[in-house]
């Protein structure tokens, strides 16, 4: 007599599983279709009749990360399924569309409060950001790992909506939370720290309990001694050229940009705009060289005192990935760097 | 040094004719007992009022806890049990000592605080402790002034507690010892790394004149020194009035001296140990830090060194400097230190951060919950709590069940590393 009917599932996949097309259409703004999509089918293939796709959401990666309203978006085509649960990816290692899966898994788990599960590599940007407010499974680093992680994906989640335990070994293949608990070991403290401090003398492995944050440090460079200095300007303040004609995102910036100067004796609200959502723009935006010291910067240039160099190199600098903040940091002071730049100002908001 | 510690490992408690120890049952003569602490009742001016055997099993909470002591004696002619505390000054470390073993004695402060302790003996707080399976005689006391200062209450505790284990182990002593453990680091081992114990002994955030901490000393100005590790297991060392998840009991039975000496001749050349305290100022805790580097190693010339530390956050970044510090000369080193629950994460754990300290084992998170099941029977009071800071909690009665934090159960989160809880990542 019993029949299980199956848990009602929506999918959420990029333009790329979604067979729309690659990088050309990451632009692809969000929409709604019925069914399963893609690797949607393994999931339901794989889940043996426990798991049944009700709808798909696809999003092009650029629109996700570039567009404030991407989210809220996704969040109600997704609300429109009713669904009992919700998996995104999996991602594997790659970036916009890693922080796409897990941003949208943790809006649903926080607006919908239903399951949800996403798939990253180890080597994912959104990892560190978001294993502790959602589950996440562990997978290769790239889609070459469909075939293994999207049944464990499926079965996990399953399990979740269906409010059964977990076994040990589809715990381990969920990534830490980052969270803590206190247990009983088998050894005391003192002996353990100990044990630790002879195998890290015998250069044997051992695993702190206590992790420290690690962070890159880059030591000053030491002061420009003779001028004149060939000097650039760079901020994290959103600086933008007049109407967006780049596609910068307002925040959780993936990249930079590179406005030139050389014809401007100061910034004006005709040729440049702000667009940064973690703060009020409304002065900069009015006197851009209140967020840029161009004006200033001229002066000097004027006294003989500095060489400006010909462009101003901008980024919003708000819930951007550190890793993220890394590479575009890297990247700006590369180029700096091949033209021959000493000295930056890089005014922050 | 050499120390020969007789011990006797007790199974059994109970109240009985003549005090003494026979085939694992300590006995004891509760009225001898309480005549032979009038004499020092009277020049402490405390006043024993109750005594209970509490043992591992039974349904039992003790609250109130203000200290946990073992029972030892220095036995022969002209030894000082604790000296500067017990007895004119002199040091401790060589001789013969007896001891009880698996047995302390637990002194009941009658001062109100919220770093006294209680002690579970049935239920999930008996697990998160060593003193959970363990025998204890539990003394409460009070002042004969009742303007008695505070400070002067909790000395005469200590000296209480500790005079009533000697008068104990004392008695033991005239039975054969079950066991017999050779104290010493002679003859030293060759090629073998040399290995140090950097031990705090006080944390100045929150401290007395006149503790007596190291033989008595109050510590106030103490620069780091070193011990033989003897002296700390023969009652050099007796814990601060501060209650952050410490005890003299585990300065008695450090858990990592005696693994360092279990060591010693195995893995490591036990070097010693050094005591130091955290200060306050700026200066006073960068001159620690330095004179430890040196003597660790330029004067003990240490291969590796395992560091802890007492109190709250100031001696956290303390234990860390040090470790920096040492890692910098090429000492290896490791440490031992309780975390916060702070944002529930991992990363915000401790207050303070370096990456040098890459080999850390974790006492517990003490300010995480849980909750202890009800006990029949209470000892050191009526009420216990509040154990949170809502100004609108009352403490509550102390049979019934309880939310607690880890910090708030006698030997559960050790910041001298005895206990077993640890911090997990999950």
């Amino acid at each position: 007599m019993s029949e299980t009917q199956p848990v009602r599932v929506v999918h959420y996949i990029n333009q790329f599983f979604g067979g729309i097309g690659g990088e050309e259409q990451a632009g692809t703004p969000p929409h709604a279709k019925e069914g399963s999509v893609g690797p949607g089918r393994l999931l339901e293939m794989s889940s043996q009749g426990k798991i049944k796709v009700i709808g798909t959401v696809i999003c092009g990666d650029n629109y996700f990360v570039e567009n404030e309203g991407a989210l809220d978006e996704v969040v109600k085509l997704i609300e429109q399924f009713k669904p009992e649960g919700v998996l995104a990816g999996p991602a594997f290692s790659a970036g916009r569309y890693g922080e796409a899966s897990a941003s949208v898994c943790k809006a649903v788990q926080e607006r919908l409060n239903i399951p949800v599960i996403t798939g990253l590599g180890p080597d994912s940007t959104a990892l560190e950001t978001y294993r502790r407010y959602i589950p996440i499974v562990r997978t290769g680093t790239s889609a070459v790992d469909m075939k293994n992680s999207m049944p464990v994906m499926g079965t996990i989640l399953y399990k979740t909506i269906k409010g059964e335990a977990l076994t040990e070994e589809e715990q381990e293949k969920l990534y830490k939370r980052g969270l803590k608990k206190n247990v009983i070991k088998e050894k005391n403290a003192a002996e353990r720290a100990i044990e630790m401090l002879l195998a890290k003398y015998r250069g044997e492995p051992f695993q702190t309990e206590i992790p420290m944050v690690k962070r890159e440090t880059v030591p000053p460079a030491p002061p420009v001694q003779s001028g004149p200095i060939r000097l650039a300007l760079v901020t994290d303040g959103g600086l933008i050229l007049k109407g967006n004609p780049e596609g910068m995102a307002g925040g959780r910036s993936k990249r930079y940009c590179r406005i030139e100067i050389k014809d401007w004796s100061k910034l004006s609200p005709d040729d440049v705009e702000v667009n940064h959502f973690g703060y009020d723009t409304r002065y900069v935006t009015e006197d851009p060289n209140r967020l840029v010291p161009l004006d200033a910067a001229r002066h000097a240039e004027q006294e003989g005192k500095i060489i400006l160099h010909p462009y101003i190199y901008s980024t919003a600098g708000v819930a951007t990935a550190i890793e993220d903040a890394a590479r575009i940091g890297k990247g700006i002071a590369q180029e700096l760097l091949d033209a021959g730049v000493q000295a930056v100002i890089l005014t922050s908001t | 040094m050499h120390l020969t510690m007789h011990k006797y490992p007790v199974q059994d408690i109970a109240w009985g004719q003549k005090t003494g120890y026979e085939q694992g049952t300590l006995t004891i003569n509760k009225e001898e007992l309480l005549q032979s602490l009038s004499e020092y009742e009277q020049r402490w001016g405390i006043k024993v009022t109750a005594l209970e055997l509490v043992k591992p099993g039974t349904s039992m909470r003790v609250i109130n806890i203000f200290d946990v002591f073992a029972a030892r004696a220095r036995l022969g002619k002209g030894a000082v049990n604790y000296p500067g505390v017990l007895g004119p000054v002199s040091s401790v470390g060589t001789g013969t000592t007896a001891a009880l073993e698996q047995f302390s004695v637990l002194a009941i402060s009658v001062v109100p605080d919220r770093y006294n302790k209680l002690l579970d003996m049935s239920g999930f707080g008996s697990e998160l402790t060593p003193y959970g399976e363990m025998h204890h005689l539990a003394f409460q006391a009070e002042p004969i002034d009742k303007n008695m200062k505070n400070n002067d209450y909790f000395s005469a505790l200590k000296r209480m507690g500790l005079k009533i284990g000697t008068y104990l182990a004392q008695a033991a002593s005239e039975a054969e010892p079950v066991q017999i453990t050779e104290y010493t680091l002679d003859p030293r081992p060759a090629d073998l790394p040399r290995a140090v114990y950097i031990c705090m002994i006080s944390s100045h955030q929150r401290s007395e004149v006149d503790e007596p901490i190291l033989y008595g000393d109050d510590v106030q100005g103490l620069l780091p020194t070193i011990l033989h590790p003897n002296e700390m297991l023969d009652g050099a060392v007796v814990a601060p009035y501060w209650n952050l998840g410490i005890d003299t009991y585990s300065f008695q039975n450090n858990p990592a001296v005696l693994d360092l000496y279990k060591r010693h001749g195995r893995d490591v050349d036990f070097a010693g140990v050094i005591a130091y305290v955290a200060h306050v100022t700026r200066e006073k805790r960068a001159r620690s830090t330095a004179v430890i580097t040196n003597l660790v190693s330029n004067v003990l010339k240490a291969d590796l060194a395992v560091v802890s530390k007492l109190g709250g956050g100031i001696p956290e970044s303390d234990l860390l400097m040090i470790i920096e510090s040492l890692e910098k000369q090429g000492v290896r080193t490791s440490g031992f230190i309780w975390s916060y629950m702070g944002d529930g994460t991992i990363y915000d754990s401790i207050s303070a951060n370096s990456e040098a300290a890459d080999a850390l084992a974790s006492v517990g998170i003490y300010d995480d919950w849980l909750d202890l099941p009800p006990q029949t029977h209470v000892f050191g009071g009526t009420q216990v709590g509040p154990f949170t800071t809502d100004p609108n909690e009352k403490p509550v009665d102390a049979h019934q069940a309880l939310k607690v934090c880890y910090r708030d159960i006698c030997g559960a989160v050790s910041q001298l590393g005895a206990s077993r809880l640890a911090m997990v990542e999950v």
